[in-house]
Formats: C-alpha cells, sequence, structure tokens
C-alpha cells in the first residue's frame, strides 16, 4: 500500500505558488524569466549559481503594496575564470 | 466615536455573517453598545442568522434615501438588554443602490451612538465590497483553512490595504482538529503564516453553529467551545491577552467516550 499524501502540506506549498503569482500580478512563467535574466546578470559578475537565488513576498504595510523581493546569496567559491 | 469595523472573506460561505453576528453579540454581552449592519444587498442574511427577521420595518436603502429615520430602521435585539442592533440590508435592491459616500455616513453616524459598529461585507470584491470597507476604520477578514478561502482572503488583504486599512486581523473559521492532524488540512499555523496578518481568533468546526443558525440564536449565548471562541475574540477587540483554543490538541470524541466523557 503506498502511503497517502498530507493534503494539508500539499495545500500550502500550492497556495504559496499561488499567492505569489496574485501578488506580484506576475504569471509563474514571468518570474521565471526574470529570475533566469537576472541569475545570468549577477553570474558576469560574481560567482552565483541558479539554486542561490531565491524570491519572496513581502506584503508592504507602510507604502500600501506587496513587495516582491530578491535574495541572492554570493557564494564564497572560487571564482570561475572568464 | 465608536470603532468601525468591516468583517470581510472576499469567498462567500466561509462564515462572515456568523461571525459578524456572534462578535457584535459577545461585545454586547460584555456590556459594549453595538451595531451591525448587512451591506449585503438583495441577499440579506444577518437578520434570519440573528432570529430578528420578522421585526424588520425600514432597511438601509429607506434610510439612505431619507424614507426614514436611522433610529427608526434600527431593529434592536431584546436578548442583549438593548445593546445589539441590527441595520438590515435591502432585499429588493441591488448593490448599486447605495453608494461608498452614503455608507460612509450612515456608518459614522451609527460610530456616534454606538461602541462599535460591526459591518458585514458581501462576498466579491466589486461594489457591495467597496461600499462595506468605505465606512470603516478596520478590518477582520474571515477565512477557513481551504485553499480556495485562503486565496480569495489573500486578495482581499491587498484589497484592505489599498482602502487605507492597513493592519487587517484574521479569523479562522471552520478548524477541523481530526483533519489536521491527520494532515488532511492545514493547520491554524499554516493559515496564519501563508496569509501573514496578526490573528484575532480561531474556530472550531463544530455543528453548534448550523444549529443555532436553524434557531436564530447567537452562538454566544450557548456555552459551546464556540461560544467560547466568540467571547474570547471580543476580549481580544478590547484589548485584553487570551490564550487561543487549542481546537488541533483537544482529544478527539472516540476518546472521550472511551473513556466515558462523552456520549
Amino acid at each position: 500500500m503506498t502511503r497517502r499524501e498530507n493534503s494539508g502540506f500539499v495545500a500550502k506549498e500550492r497556495l504559496k505558488c499561488v499567492l505569489r503569482e496574485d501578488r506580484s500580478q506576475m504569471s509563474a512563467a514571468t518570474i521565471a524569466a526574470m529570475r533566469a535574466d537576472l541569475v545570468q546578470v549577477l553570474a558576469s559578475y560574481a560567482n552565483v549559481r541558479d539554486e542561490d537565488v531565491s524570491f519572496y513576498l513581502l506584503r508592504g504595510n507602510a507604502e500600501n503594496e506587496t513587495k516582491l523581493m530578491m535574495e541572492a546569496t554570493v557564494a564564497a567559491r572560487p571564482q570561475y575564470s572568464r | 466615536m465608536g470603532e468601525r469595523i468591516v468583517v470581510t472573506s472576499g469567498k462567500g460561505g466561509v462564515g462572515k455573517t456568523t461571525v459578524t453576528l456572534n462578535i457584535g453579540a459577545a461585545l454586547a454581552l460584555r456590556g459594549k453598545r453595538v451595531a451591525l449592519v448587512d451591506t449585503d444587498l438583495g441577499l440579506r442574511n444577518l437578520d434570519v442568522v440573528m432570529g430578528v427577521e420578522d421585526k424588520i420595518v425600514f432597511d438601509l436603502v429607506d434610510v439612505v434615501e431619507g424614507r426614514c429615520r436611522l433610529k427608526q430602521a434600527l431593529v434592536q435585539d431584546v436578548r442583549f438588554s438593548g445593546r445589539l442592533a441590527l441595520l438590515p440590508a435591502a432585499q429588493t435592491r441591488d448593490k448599486d443602490t447605495v453608494s461608498a459616500q452614503q455608507m460612509r455616513q450612515v456608518v459614522a453616524e451609527l460610530a456616534e451612538q454606538f461602541d462599535y459598529v460591526l459591518i458585514d461585507c458581501p462576498a466579491g470584491i466589486e461594489q457591495g465590497f467597496k461600499n462595506a470597507v468605505a465606512g470603516a476604520d478596520q478590518a477582520i477578514v474571515v477565512t477557513m483553512p481551504e485553499i480556495s478561502a485562503v486565496r480569495d482572503a489573500d486578495r482581499v488583504i491587498g484589497l484592505l490595504l489599498a482602502y487605507d486599512i492597513p493592519s487587517p486581523r484574521l479569523v479562522v473559521n471552520r478548524l477541523h482538529a481530526k483533519l489536521v492532524r491527520r494532515g488532511d488540512m492545514m493547520s491554524l499555523r499554516d493559515t496564519v503564516e501563508v496569509l501573514g496578518i496578526p490573528l484575532l481568533g480561531v474556530l472550531p468546526d463544530e455543528d453548534s453553529v448550523i444549529r443555532a443558525g436553524n434557531l436564530g440564536q447567537p452562538v454566544v449565548l450557548g456555552s459551546t467551545r464556540t461560544a467560547q471562541a466568540f467571547c474570547n475574540i471580543a476580549a481580544r477587540i478590547l484589548g485584553q491577552e487570551v490564550p487561543l483554543l487549542a481546537i488541533e490538541h483537544e482529544p478527539g470524541r472516540a476518546l472521550l467516550r472511551l473513556l466515558g466523557f462523552a456520549g
């Protein structure tokens, strides 16, 4: 017998994706494209890989808006030669 | 000047009307003067859930269009010694009958006479929502731990920010302990985390709420867990710190029966 999926967890993960689109008013595809472009730009200056970059949303209270935040960890790995 | 609180959810059927009525009733039991406003023009329901549908003479639209004074349209609930009153919605008119400016005036006038004005918002985010929000300076967002309800709540929270209601508070309704325990419902913690606004209270999924609605009796007049939860919410609105009901951790009925505590 296969283990039943924890549907509450699935709901939460699906919500996170849907709300990222709803709040930023950008489609998942647009966010993915923006992310890919940004990673490319960062990578030409520092040693950054795709998994070092994360996007998340903050609900701004003061400015009455939602902010799409990007966090990029510039890893302390040896710089590859260009 | 009383506080003006809109109760909203985006999605229909999550319990806005029940929450509005019972928070209002719980505040009245604490000695506050409370006015409830049903803004769901054409689909009024607060009157039947409250059990005062046969006492309505005038409604919100009559007040706005000058056919009666505000005081004449208010339905007093005798069970709360004159401290709980309802301004009913019109049943035969549509949402565009009243403007945001008119709503603002009515709510402001009520706030002069009552400690709390609770505004029951219609489902959706169209004109009815805009009207309900127009008169308010605070908001309570009601949701259920369910994907569609949480998504709509999130949308409404975003809109409230745009309407200058910067810090709405969350009520999570119909939390089903058994489902959470077996992993088939988002937990309270998950729901609050996803929405990211302060939690005002949590309500269990209890049959007593349906029964109270059938009878037209506010839940808070009984002695159920839900009644307790509503009283806790009222206390928090009044600025007291009350711990949350530990709904997810309460023993199941099967266990209680086994131990001989429940029939």
